[in-house]
């Protein structure tokens, strides 16, 4: 039991300096140009096509097309054959017609309208098996070079597209810019396939971008996880689970404070709930990073090129923090 | 009475709608959802439709149909900042009978809804 | 010290519950609030004699700054017109803007940024002075929302303040000036900002070209490919192919060749947005990036299969 006190105590720490770590990360992207949620309507030639890579439901599909930004496009990539009960009625709803997809490799089929207003609609038609392929196919098959890809069943936010092309409006155009959100579902925002060097100037915002639809069990998990520390305490009679629970409501308590200052309609626990997921996933891109720099290596896309001056590295953290 | 509904997700809108409109003899249907849209005109039949929710004509949900229904064929003016001609020539292609684009002029809209309807005025 | 225990055990959860309803209550009450001062503030503008300035006061009284100051800059971004000009008075009358401007002066960084850009969104604004005095600032947002306030305080002198900005304005900042300026009413001529030496006014006369589709531009913007500056060549011959312009040109050939593969990329896609035919782009375009647009072109058609 003594084992087990200390080992959840330890966790706690580690997890509490995290939070902390999270926190400090979100607050220094919150202080984002005001410029970005002033504009409306479209911006020139500047579109964003959202990708979504096997969704459940319709839905992700749905929250894309009410996004407000007209130069916006919603692919869908899942497999019909397995899914057809689900994404089979998209195509008379949306008077979907094939087209020619014999570029593209392993597609079994691609579905475009006919209809003006449903010109934002793409299906793909790709096997499961070809599942890893689904980002560079939809890249492929973007109208416009930046995409924004969504995992499963993300729901964006209804300003989202909107917000990164007011964004990528405000770098200089010969700036590839890479997005992703400290506090939303997982979303990336990167320049399409014509990038060759992958480098792109990296930045954070605490714009949600998306949210993760479905349960909130991870956030109920972590409001009731204190409280069974307490319990066990209590049972146990040790001050180590007792100071435990402790820490582990001042870390949860954190991602509550970033919850409610999140700007969107959604519910707290939603909120709560993709918060601590993309904590979760933080920590693990820190690991990693972690292990690639103990073993000497460069890690991601976003690691210095080698004869970068230190001129654009030293502009690249000020757009990070600024941003 | 001729009847007029202002319908936008934003009670901002409709507010801002209702007064600029305010000397502008009909009566006024507020409708905050979608759904309380389709249910006025069923229950009810309308005139004019003044709009900002562009997306509810292009996301596949048919409401043209749902707002013209039992053979009512109230005008639908939508108001929007967004330009693009794809959007607008979506929009008319629709069966949208105006499409106005913010900023508007006040009087401007007063004049487009009393043409359409001289007997408001 | 069980009772304590499971006590403070339930805080969290609580706490939350509490935040959540507390949160949407919040959030429909000063939804509501806002509605109706901007029902209020619509009423005083479209009526028939000019509102007097107990009305006015009344208003003021009424409603919180935060409120009244959130209507204002919704309904100023709704409307253009002789309309403007009664909320100006409005917002003179209930001295919102001093409200804005005490803030203003009392905070910093991007703070400031923020709130001078709710100054700018407030049309007519009267007191240009205060904006004047965040034009020297060390942020560069502040630098800009400041001028960005003075072009909509004094849509007469816009371009002067535009030109004189001592940073390349961004293509967000260009979209920006050209909302304000069109709200305010002011004549905007796209050629002498485009045949301007003036690189941020080229940047408003680009994106003004793009934005009203104005064909006319094609000389100029033919003629700023060329420039020195690869943001404004690059903007120059996005705008170009928006207004289906002939992009078949050396010149255009020269500007593309000196372009990062994924700005070619971008205009690729783009001229295909734009209905441009694989002979007129093909001479601009290597072998590979002639492949990629007859693929892209083909994914918008169907084979029709005829026996």
């Amino acid at each position: 039991m003594q084992l087990i006190s200390v080992i959840l105590f330890l966790l706690s720490l580690v997890a509490l300096v995290g939070a902390i770590v999270f926190v400090v990360s979100w607050q220094r992207n919150s202080y984002h140009s005001s410029l970005v949620h002033q504009l409306r309507g479209g911006i020139a030639h500047i579109g964003v096509s959202a990708v979504v890579e096997y969704p459940e439901t319709t839905a992700p599909l749905v929250a894309l097309l009410e996004e407000e930004y007209p130069r916006s496009e919603a692919v869908v990539v899942t497999d019909l054959e397995r899914s057809r009960s689900t994404f089979g009625e998209l195509i008379p709803r949306y008077h979907l017609i094939r087209v020619n997809h014999s570029h593209l490799d392993g597609v079994r089929a691609l579905y475009r309208s006919r209809h003006r207003a449903y010109r934002r609609v793409v299906v793909v038609d790709l096997p499961t098996e070809h599942r890893e392929q689904a980002a560079k196919i939809g890249k492929r098959v973007a109208s416009y070079d930046y995409t924004l890809h969504l995992q499963g069943e993300s729901i964006v936010e209804p300003d989202a597209i909107t917000y990164c092309a007011n964004l990528i409006a405000s770098q200089h155009s010969s700036t590839a810019i890479s997005l992703r959100s400290v506090v939303g579902a997982s979303a990336h925002l990167e320049k399409g396939l014509h990038n060759p060097s992958g480098r792109a100037l990296q930045l954070y915002t605490d714009h949600a971008l998306a949210w993760q639809r479905g349960g909130v069990g991870v956030a109920l998990t972590a409001i009731l996880l204190p409280m069974a520390i307490v319990i066990a305490a209590h049972l146990s009679g040790s001050w180590l689970l007792f100071i435990s629970a402790a820490i582990t409501m001042v870390t949860v308590g954190l991602f509550l404070y970033v919850s409610c200052r999140v700007v969107t309609e959604k519910g707290i626990f939603i909120r709560l709930d993709t918060i601590l997921r993309n904590f979760y996933r933080y920590l693990i891109e820190r690991v990693k990073k972690i292990h690639y720099l103990y073993k000497g290596g460069e890690y991601g896309n976003n690691a210095p090129a080698k004869g970068i001056s230190i001129l654009q590295n030293r502009q690249r953290n000020h757009n990070r923090r600024a941003l | 009475m001729r009847k007029i509904v202002i319908h936008s997700l934003r009670a901002e809108f409709r507010a801002l709608i209702r007064g600029l409109l305010t000397n502008v003899n009909a009566f006024f249907v507020p409708s905050a959802s979608r759904e309380e849209l389709f249910r006025i005109c069923q229950t009810t039949k309308c005139d004019l439709l003044l709009t900002d929710d562009v997306r509810m004509f292009m996301n596949g949900t048919d409401a043209m149909a749902q707002i013209r229904q039992g053979g009512a064929t109230p005008q639908i003016f939508v108001l929007s900042h967004d330009l693009s001609e794809e959007t607008v020539t979506a929009l008319l292609e629709e069966g949208v009978n105006q499409f106005i684009t913010m900023p508007v002029a006040p009087e401007r809209l007063r004049c487009k809804v009393s043409t359409q309807h001289k007997e408001l005025v | 010290m069980t009772n304590e225990a499971i006590l403070i055990a339930f805080a969290l959860p609580l706490a939350a519950t509490v935040t959540q309803v507390a949160h949407s209550t919040y959030k429909r009450l000063r939804n509501y609030a806002v509605a109706r001062c901007v029902w209020r503030i619509s009423n005083l503008i479209m009526a028939e004699e000019e509102p007097s300035d107990e009305e006015m006061r009344a208003l003021r009284l009424r409603f919180p700054s935060d409120i009244m100051v959130d209507s204002v800059i919704f309904i100023a971004e709704k409307i253009y017109g002789y309309a403007l000009y009664r909320l100006a008075l409005i917002v003179e009358v209930c001295e919102i803007e001093y409200v804005l401007i005490y803030r203003i002066r009392h905070s910093k960084g991007a703070a400031k940024a923020r709130l001078l850009s709710k100054l700018s969104a407030m049309s007519h604004t009267l007191i240009a002075e205060e904006a004047e005095a965040y034009i020297g600032e060390e942020d560069r947002n502040t630098r800009f929302c400041a001028m960005a306030t003075l072009v909509s305080a004094r849509p007469d002198r816009a371009i002067h303040y535009i030109a004189k900005f001592d940073e390349p304005i961004t293509l967000l900042e260009a979209a920006l000036l050209t909302q304000l300026m069109r709200r305010n009413g002011a004549p905007i001529a796209y050629t002498p900002l485009l045949i301007s030496q003036n690189r941020n006014l080229q940047m408003l006369g680009i994106y003004l070209s793009g934005h009203f589709s104005i064909a006319d531009a094609e000389p100029h913007l033919q003629r700023l490919i060329e420039e020195e500056d690869k943001e404004v060549a690059y903007l120059a011959l996005q705008t170009l192919c928006s207004i289906r312009g002939n992009i078949s040109t050396s010149q255009i050939k020269d500007a593309l060749q000196q372009m990062a593969s994924h700005q070619r990329f971008s205009f690729l896609l783009h001229a295909v947005q734009n209905c441009y035919s694989l002979r007129s782009c093909a001479p601009l375009l290597t072998t590979e990036e002639r492949t990629l647009f007859a693929q892209q072109i083909n994914s918008y058609k169907c084979r029709i299969v005829c026996n």
